[in-house]
């Protein structure tokens, strides 16, 4: 399969030559595969926000290389100003940098930037707001009068419009309750399905990446520890164990039936899975 | 009588006599001495607005609120008020916007000063709450430095300083890591259950509320489930009719129950639920 | 990037200078400038010169240190004394030309006006910013001007600005970063374009930055409420600052330095201002 981006021995160190150095990322490389959801899992400050960064061209690293469909994104300063528009990234928190006065303006701020026409911009406003849920009489209010939910969906629809290549997410559904959840990862399952745009999304919640990642990667201290299919990595679960990562509850409430002797699947990773499974056992016997 | 006490609250944020956008209306509660509760809700259901209300940073438009026998609604006066923030410690959502000194004890002292508590018991105060969080090594520390569960362990330092009797953790674990979550987890049952602090935990983390005593489920309208996590997750469909999901093994237990599984309601704990399982599975295949 | 910028410039360090009351050192450097300002010849100033090198090793500093701290204002010092040269007329006439006359007065007094900048500016730095940690500095001079209280002077809240402002500088310069960052993200570019563009490009950061600070404001407030935060009604505070006899004797020694410096100027007889 071919590879939307990869990311080569990549380096980074903040602060070089103050006491508050901190190799931020240490050699790490990465395959992100094209259309596929890839997780991004580790803890804060293990280098991902900066990895991140890279991605679209706002951090340099400090040795190796980022290739975007196997482009260089640093081998100039044209290139690294157009990455923008090819790797969009939505940032942690992104309904804190709403600032124009209606919500549709601001999801056209990026497609402006792009410099389409107000058509073009105009016909992509709505249908990044549409997959996000946000439609009619929303879109000409104020960012600043939505709810919670509503202005995460709206600052992700802002990058949405951009139609990048590749999206980045960092937590995109951190704060919100669950039903705020399912919309943010339901709007970016359609508009994924529609458009089979590849995405890299960071989360703590590994009942979220156990329902919709394809590929996981796990940071630890500015390294790559795993990287490879969810089922692959999600089998390590001694090694997740020990870098302070848990598998979903319901992966190992099935794992702790197969060691009672239940014969059942071991990557079995939402609730309705595991209750098929279940229903599968109990009914090949009757 | 019980240690907090709602009787018929309403209010409202947009006017003062509650006539229209009540967020609470006619909410009654008790709460007592000692309780570990955990209260869960939607975003925007109210929640945070309950916390408020319970040491007078907002005040309600009717009914009555009773904290450890007295009245506040009655006596308005700064020597009342701060009586009831003294009993009642905070600790709020964002790390950030609750630590306001340059070095970590100067914050904790922070309490303990404005109540004009005299110099060496300041001290002696500070050096234990730091210890009772784990805190001590980042004394002199400046808080921006910190990690976001170190930061909100400083918040909660600051408040047993002012030796306090109750402490309201206002979604104190929603914008941490896994590793931030368990910390603070750790440390509400550690004041729970060591130190005798009545504790109220607002959240909508399923997992969390599982280790309270009592969990409490609010929306618009009013107390929806109030009882021990036993009951309250064996009512999986009220709960995600209000927005919320039991934890995931719950669920399983629920679903396969509902269709027609020997299994019981309201089963917690990830071992508890695999033995259920394991024996309804057996049940059905005899 | 923003984050890379250090706030104050405190060292930390165990020195007599580092120990001594903030209080005092609030006075001592009061002291030094007024005796600054009173050094009107050359040796009055040397010798203050001389002081200033003694607090910077006193205060354990690098001579490195030194060339730190006057990089900024090398420019100023320049430019002060090339106007001086130009502009002080005397007797002792040493250049000509067409209508440029340079007399050793106004070389003179360009050498007293750059030590004096020179000599101020490392004085001050030494005693109120490189060995007091802004924190102790806002106590200090909460402290210190308490008397003023009485006449009304709300001395406790402008030591609270000034604590919390401190607190929050890193926070803020991070917020820009991020903020500017997501919308260099959403393609805007703040580098290029005339002056009016790049002015009209600052808006997606100032408007998500004050609603931010706004914000903030708010959770900051209702946080410090709950802590039974009154203002200044029978505060405590936990390191109630205490004069120790070491800061009497640093005090001691100060004023009979600056009493030195004052009597130079007055008696020895040299170039003056």
């Amino acid at each position: 399969m071919q590879n939307a981006l990869t990311v080569e021995n990549v380096s980074y160190v903040y602060g070089e030559g103050t006491p508050f150095r901190v190799l931020a990322l240490d050699g790490v490389s990465l395959n992100i595969k094209k259309g596929k959801l890839t997780g991004i899992i580790g803890h804060t400050g293990s280098g991902k926000s900066t990895l991140l960064q890279m991605l679209n061209g706002l951090v340099k690293p400090d040795s190796g290389r980022i290739l975007v469909e196997g482009d260089d994104i640093y081998a100039d300063k044209k290139k690294r100003s157009k990455a923008c528009f090819k790797v969009g990234l939505v940032f942690q928190y992104p309904e804190y940098q709403l600032f124009e006065d209606t919500v549709k303006k601001d999801i056209a701020f990026g497609p402006k930037n792009m410099g389409l026409s107000p058509e073009e911009t105009e016909e992509r406003v709505i249908q990044a707001a549409s997959f996000v849920g946000l439609d009619g009489e929303v879109l000409e209010k104020s960012p600043f009068d939505l709810s919670g939910g509503q202005k995460r969906r709206a600052a992700i629809a802002g990058i949405l419009a951009m139609k990048p290549d590749i999206i980045v997410l960092d937590e995109p559904a951190s704060g919100l309750d669950p039903i705020g959840r399912r919309e943010i990862f339901g709007g970016l399952e359609r508009y994924r399905r529609a458009t089979g745009t590849t995405m890299i999304i960071v989360s703590h919640s590994m009942e979220d990446m156990a329902r919709y990642a394809d590929d996981l990667v796990v940071f630890e201290n500015g390294r790559v520890v795993m990287q490879g299919s969810k089922q692959e990595v999600f089998s390590r679960e001694d090694e997740l164990q020990k870098i302070g990562l848990e598998l979903p509850q319901i992966s190992r409430l099935v794992r702790r039936l197969r060691k009672m002797g239940l014969d059942l699947p071991s990557d079995v990773y939402t609730v309705e899975d595991a209750f098929a499974e279940i229903n599968k056992l109990c009914g090949g016997d009757r | 009588m019980s240690y907090i006490e709602m009787r018929n609250v309403c209010f409202s944020y947009e006017d003062d006599t509650c006539e229209n956008k009540a967020v609470l209306d006619n909410v009654s509660l008790n709460i007592e001495k000692g309780e570990f509760v955990a209260v869960l809700g939607r975003n925007g259901s109210g929640k945070s607005t309950l916390a408020k209300l319970l040491n007078m940073i907002l005040t309600p438009c009717s009914g009555e609120i009773i904290i450890d026998g007295v009245n506040i609604c009655e006596d308005m006066s700064d020597e009342a008020m701060l009586a009831v923030r003294k009993k009642i410690g905070m600790v709020f959502q964002n790390p950030d916007n609750q630590i306001f000194a340059t070095i970590v004890e100067e914050d904790v002292a922070f309490g303990p000063e404005n109540l004009g508590v005299e110099s060496s018991e300041i001290r002696r105060r500070v050096d234990e709450a730091l210890a009772t969080v784990d805190m001590t090594e980042y004394a002199r520390h400046a808080p921006h430095k910190l990690s976001g569960g170190q930061k909100q362990r400083v918040a909660i330092a600051g408040v047993l300083a002012m030796d306090g009797e109750c402490i309201v953790f206002d979604e104190s674990t929603s914008m941490l890591d896994p590793r931030g979550r368990a910390e603070i987890c750790e440390v509400m049952r550690k004041l729970n259950k060591e130190k005798g602090k009545t504790v109220i935990h607002i959240t909508h983390n399923m997992n969390e509320a599982e280790m309270a005593d009592r969990i409490i489920v609010i929306d618009d309208v009013g107390i929806r489930l109030d009882g021990s996590p036993k009951e309250v997750f064996s009512d999986v469909q009220t709960l995600k009719e209000l927005g919320l999901e039991a934890p995931q093994a719950t669920e399983l237990c629920d679903m396969l129950a509902r269709s027609g599984f020997d299994i019981g309601r309201g089963i917690i704990g990830e071992e508890n639920c695999a033995s259920a399982i394991e024996r309804a599975v057996k049940l059905r295949r005899a | 990037m923003l984050r890379d910028v250090t706030l104050g410039q405190y060292i930390p360090g165990n020195t007599l200078l580092h120990k001594t009351d903030p209080r005092m050192k609030l006075i001592i450097s009061i002291l030094f400038i007024v005796a600054v300002f009173l050094a009107k010849n050359i040796w009055a100033m040397l010798a203050l010169t001389v002081l200033s090198f003694i607090l910077v090793f006193a205060a354990g500093l690098k001579a490195k240190m030194i060339v730190k701290t006057l990089k900024p204002i090398i420019f100023v010092v320049i430019f002060t004394s090339v106007i001086s040269i130009f502009w002080r007329t005397g007797e002792n006439l040493i250049f000509e030309f067409w209508k440029i006359r340079i007399y050793l007065e106004g070389i003179i007094y360009a050498i007293l006006i750059a030590l004096r900048i020179i000599v101020l500016v490392m004085g001050t730095s030494v005693l109120l910013s490189y060995t007091t940690s802004p924190i102790a500095l806002t106590d200090g001079l909460e402290q210190l001007l308490s008397p003023l209280k009485k006449i009304k002077v709300p001395v406790h809240d402008f030591s609270m600005i000034m604590t919390i402002a401190l607190r929050f500088i890193p926070t803020l310069i991070e917020e820009t970063d991020r903020i500017m960052s997501a919308q260099r993200s959403r393609g805007a570019d703040f580098s290029s374009g005339s002056l009016i563009k790049r002015a009209k490009a600052l808006v997606p950061i100032f408007i998500p930055l004050f609603a931010s600070l706004i914000r903030r404001a708010d959770e900051l407030a209702i946080a410090m409420e709950c802590r039974c935060y009154v203002g200044d009604n029978g505060r405590t505070s936990m390191n109630k600052l205490k004069y120790s006899p070491r800061d009497f004797a640093v005090l001691i020694a100060f004023v009979g330095l600056c009493a030195g410096v004052v009597l130079i100027s007055r008696f020895i007889p040299g170039p003056t201002f």
